[in-house]
């Protein structure tokens, strides 16, 4: 495995308290592969990937424990949490480097893209300025920027924010890093820019065996880019699953709500959307038990208590359709749920027991509890 | 419930008296977040060491030169010639200046001058710099370009030398403000020609002078802040009800900027202080036989070589005062103000 | 960039004509001249001196003649209470002296305050910062002519390090200037923690960390420039604020430079002195003002010249 992160916790002391921005989450990713991670703003998508880096502002914010574990080119593992500020000096953008939100603001606006592009050189691979530069320029050419070798010598301000991402794609791949973090890469980008960007990330992977964790909170994107999908609810992953899976077969509650509220092209017009009624919490005052519980259709009482044991279940012992009834949906969800037969998902609550009256998967949970199912948030003040 | 009447109580006794009963619902939804915003900015600002202790020590100084010139055994003009210049001592715990004065009767008394000044020539700065910033705001558009192009223009001009001209042009017995004074006294005064008077007479040029050159930031500040709110929901009602212009400035926008605007006033006034303090060095401010810290500081250099202690009690109490107003205000500034503070 | 500095220095000369005419009329209409406080002078002796300085003629005619008479040869006329010397001499003795205490009070200030903010910001809430922080505020809050007495008795009096007063040797210019420059540098200070704090928490300074730059070099090469900007724009007012302090420490140290001769020739209303100094003054100002345009314009390449 080339890069793993093991129950990584990352908090800020704050004001208000302490916040656990990421509490608790594990995932992995391979050469090649997209792991996509989703989920709403604040659900501390950012701070992973700043904690990945080992970039969280300090203070207020550290990470608190757990594992970042990254293959060396020897082959061992090295774990990046207990690494030296000069080691990860020498990871960052050399082996791991990361596009950002937000182009507009992500380029140093008093130089030259030419200068900002050859420094990664200069000092990664000990590039002279010219060679620094001629690299510089092939690279701006492959990510698409048209004369590239006058463009070069431009400001950041001179560029439109397309152009802008393409710089930033271009400067993250000049050391042919082996893992590439793209941060919401198209968000602040219009929808044609947006899928030349995402095919430029793509193409990438394809030709260099590039690893990428794409973060967004775009359902559309990840079903595009991803072949693994990570769901992130209040600081923690609450579903992980193939692409297929979660699209067709999503297990998770808050899965499912993301994916009603997201308009598709698929369904009949004038299908409702559904959005997820309430607001995501603040991270200084999760509530207690499984954070999503007030906001949660199908909350029952011990959700206030505790989560939900994670248990591992392949898709097809819980092969009941939730959320969307049995209908070409469910058919298709069977379908997927056969190709990814050999895997097995860390489901967190939702094993979809037939037994049950809910989908739902506590233990230790009763079944006249189901009763409460009507009263998103009830419970909760 | 209860106590969302109890902050539209205190916000409407404290700023939108203007306000007529109809206005009070639309109001208070901006009312809640405001009394909320003091009650974490009083805990901010108690929870900064340096303010509180700034606070109290000025509060103290305040009293000090309010009460020590009335209680002390010595008045602050009371002249002791053959006494003369002498240290600190148990009578005198100050010591005494060339003429044998007690030079802690002066210093307290001189205080007051100084704070005074400072009060007052804020007040000023403040009430032009609020209108001018509130009118340019609101209205936007050329309004708000000529307002502001004429403040961009000042700001460049080197101000001070022009309060230097107008010192020495206008605070004098001859000019015609010192005419315009008197007829001004004679309303309130017999003889309105007394030398007596005209000290104060200077120090009303200070205040209008020192005024009139500090208000262009606080226009600056309020000008950003009116922008900011104007495009929001209670003014739209406001003016949907048909509340005039001027009431919607003052009654509902200002009240509403009024935490950046407090910041500013507390850094103003330490500024203003210090300018007074300049000029009377300059020999341009108060005068003989009145007594202010910069005036003070002024005769005490000369003669810092035989009696440092009549520059160092004078110039300490200022360098203190200024001191304690200026982390008070950075102190504000980040109780007031998170998303411009500064660490 | 040429093109731009000679126009800003053309736009300045309606301002400075401006300035001048306010001056001008103002200093005529009030009462008082300059011959009137000497008790001693007869009256036909003030006569005879109020006709050789053209005092009787109509305003508008002093007022064209002082203003020919400048344009046409640089004259700025006699000062009345030197009755030896023309303003022109009197500025071009005092002018350099003034010129080298601030420019050596301004490189001191930079030299000081902007090293002290930057390792306020880089170090932010350590003891390091909170230190440099209330120096910084002690020295804004320290007036110059509580600082220049303080440094006379300690450096001068006590410790006999430095002489007490004038313009001569390097010794004599080190209390004068970091009593001109040691408030500015203080202020400079707090600017340059703020810009730099802020700059450092922005994104592509975020990018740069993430390109595996070492601190060092994103401080320097990346987050330096946006977090100057802030203190080249005080520059501007900072200059015409040295120039005000600057009155202070003439008189403190007993420097020959201009502001002396602009404090006591507005109190005696030499007005050739006093116009002449102002216009001085404004000249100063605006070039420097321009030249902080240009270093902005250098700095941000987003800012165009026009
Ligand atoms: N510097 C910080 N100080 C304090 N709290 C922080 C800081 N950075 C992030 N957080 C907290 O961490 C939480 C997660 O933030 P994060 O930026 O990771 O969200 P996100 O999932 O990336 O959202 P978005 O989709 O809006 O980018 C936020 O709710 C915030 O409260
Ligand atoms: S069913 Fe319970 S545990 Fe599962 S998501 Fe809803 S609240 Fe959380
Ligand atoms: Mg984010």
């Amino acid at each position: 495995m080339l890069f793993e992160v093991k129950d990584l916790h990352t908090q800020f002391s704050t004001e208000e308290g302490v916040v656990r921005a990421v509490d608790g989450i594990s995932f992995s990713v391979d050469r090649g592969e997209v792991l996509g991670i989703v989920g709403e703003s604040g659900s501390g998508k950012s701070v992973t990937s700043l904690s990945i880096l080992k970039l969280i502002p300090d203070p207020p914010g550290r990470i608190t424990g757990g594992q970042i574990l990254l293959e060396t080119e020897a082959g061992k593992t090295e774990d990046l949490v207990r690494a030296s500020e000069a080691r990860m000096e020498q990871i960052r953008g050399d082996r791991i480097a990361m596009i950002f939100q937000d182009p507009m603001t992500s380029l140093n606006p008093y130089l030259r893209i030419g200068a900002q592009l050859a420094e990664v050189l200069v000092l990664h691979k000990r590039m002279r300025r010219a060679e620094a530069r001629a690299r510089s320029i092939a690279l701006l050419k492959e990510v698409g920027i048209p004369a590239a070798t006058s463009r070069i010598d431009d400001y950041p301000h001179q560029l439109s924010g397309g152009m802008r991402q393409r710089v930033m794609i271009a400067m993250a791949l000049l050391c042919d890093p082996d893992l590439l973090i793209a941060d919401e890469p198209t968000t602040a980008l219009d929808v044609t820019i947006q899928a030349q960007i995402l095919d430029l990330i793509q193409e990438r992977r394809e030709a260099q065996g590039v690893a990428v964790i794409l973060i967004t909170h775009d359902l559309g994107v990840v079903a595009r880019m991803a072949d693994r999908v990570a769901v992130m609810y209040a600081g923690r992953i609450v579903e992980e699953a193939s692409a297929e899976a979660i699209f067709h077969a999503p297990r998770h509650p808050y899965t499912i709500g993301l994916k009603r509220s997201v308009p598709r092209l698929d369904v009949a017009r004038g299908q409702r959307l559904s959005p997820i009624p309430g607001m995501p919490p603040s991270l200084a005052r999760v509530p207690p038990g499984c954070p999503f519980h007030p906001r949660c259709e199908h909350v029952m009482a011990v959700c206030r208590e505790k989560v939900p044991e994670t248990r591992e279940v392949s898709r097809e012992a819980s092969a009941g359709e939730p959320g969307e009834g049995k209908s070409a949906a469910g058919d298709a969800a069977a379908g997927a749920t056969k190709a990814t037969r050999r895997a097995l998902h860390v489901v967190r609550c939702h094993l979809g027991d037939p037994a049950l009256d809910t989908y739902h998967g506590h233990p230790t949970s009763p079944a006249p509890e189901a009763q409460q199912v009507d009263q998103p948030g009830g419970g909760a003040s | 419930m209860a106590e969302v009447s109890q902050a539209g109580a205190d916000a409407g006794a404290g700023a939108g008296q203007g306000a007529g009963a109809g206005q009070g619902k639309v109001r208070l939804d901006a009312i809640e977040r405001g009394s909320s915003l003091w009650r974490d900015a009083w805990r901010r600002l108690r929870k900064n060491r340096a303010s509180v202790v700034s606070g109290v020590i000025l509060v103290v100084l305040v009293l000090a030169c309010i009460v020590v010139p009335e209680v002390s055994s010595w008045r602050y003009d009371l002249a002791d010639l053959k006494l003369g210049a002498t240290p600190p001592s148990a009578a005198h715990w100050m010591g005494t200046d060339y003429f044998g004065r007690d030079l802690m009767a002066r210093v307290f008394f001189g205080g007051r001058v100084s704070f005074t000044v400072g009060v007052i020539a804020t007040l000023v700065s403040f009430t032009i710099g609020v209108s001018w910033g509130g009118i340019a705001g609101y209205f936007g558009g050329k309004v708000d370009a000529v307002m502001m192009r004429i403040v961009d223009a000042l700001y460049t001009f080197p101000f001070l030398v022009l309060v230097i001209l107008l010192m020495v042009f206008f605070a004098n017995d001859r000019s015609v403000l010192h005419a315009a004074f008197q007829l001004v006294l004679s309303v309130a005064v017999e003889n309105p020609k007394d030398p007596a008077y005209f000290p104060i007479f200077q120090i009303a040029v200070v205040f209008a002078a020192l005024g009139a050159i500090s208000w262009l930031t606080m226009a600056r500040i309020v000008r950003g802040q009116v922008i900011a709110l104007r495009g929001q929901p209670f003014v739209e009602a406001a003016r949907s009800i048909g509340v005039g212009h001027r009431a919607i400035i003052f009654g509902h926008l200002i009240p509403n900027a009024l935490g950046p605007i407090i910041v500013y006033t507390t850094l103003t006034i330490p500024e203003v202080m210090m300018t007074e303090a300049f000029l009377s060095f300059l020999g341009l401010g108060t005068q003989e036989p009145l007594s202010s810290w910069g005036l003070l500081a002024s005769s005490g250099a000369e003669t810092m070589d035989l009696y440092p202690w009549l520059i160092l009690f004078p110039g300490g109490m200022l360098a203190v005062t200024l001191l304690c107003f200026n982390f008070l205000g950075d102190g504000l500034r980040d109780a007031l103000d998170p998303r411009i503070r500064k660490d | 960039m040429i093109r731009f500095v000679l126009k800003r220095l053309l736009s300045i000369l309606p301002t400075l004509l401006i300035v001048a005419t306010v001056a001008f009329v103002m200093m005529r209409f009030v009462p008082g001249g300059p011959f009137d406080q000497e008790r001693a002078v007869p009256a036909e002796v003030e006569r005879a001196l109020r006709a050789k300085y053209h005092l009787d003629d109509p305003l508008a005619k002093q007022y064209g003649d002082w203003l020919w008479a400048l344009v046409s040869r640089g004259d700025l006329g006699p000062a009345f209470k030197y009755p030896n010397r023309t303003v022109n001499e009197i500025i071009a003795l005092s002018l350099p002296i003034s010129m080298q205490l601030g420019v050596l009070a301004m490189i001191f200030a930079l030299l000081v305050g902007v090293p002290l903010g930057i390792v306020g910001a880089v170090r932010q809430n350590t003891w390091k910062d909170t230190a440099a922080m209330a120096t910084a505020m002690v020295g804004v809050s320290i007036p110059r002519f509580v600082l220049a007495p303080l440094m006379i008795l300690i450096f001068s009096l006590t410790l006999f390090w430095f002489p007490v007063a004038r313009w001569e040797t390097w010794r004599h210019m080190v209390l004068p200037v970091v009593c001109a420059g040691l408030p500015m540098a203080a202020y400079l200070a707090r600017l340059t923690r703020g810009g730099m704090l802020e700059v450092i928490r922005s994104d592509f300074v975020r990018t740069a960390r993430a390109k595996g730059l070492s601190e060092r070099r994103v401080i320097l090469r990346h987050a330096l420039r946006g977090g100057m900007l802030p203190v080249v724009s005080y520059l501007g007012p900072g200059f015409s604020h040295l120039l005000v302090g600057s009155l202070v420490v003439e008189k403190i140290f007993n420097i020959p430079g201009m502001g002396r001769y602009f404090v006591e020739a507005a109190m005696n209303r030499d007005y050739n002195l006093v116009l002449g100094v102002m216009l001085v003054y404004g000249v100063l100002l605006m070039v420097f003002n321009a030249l902080v345009d240009v270093a902005y314009a250098f700095i941000d390449p987003r800012v165009e010249l026009g």
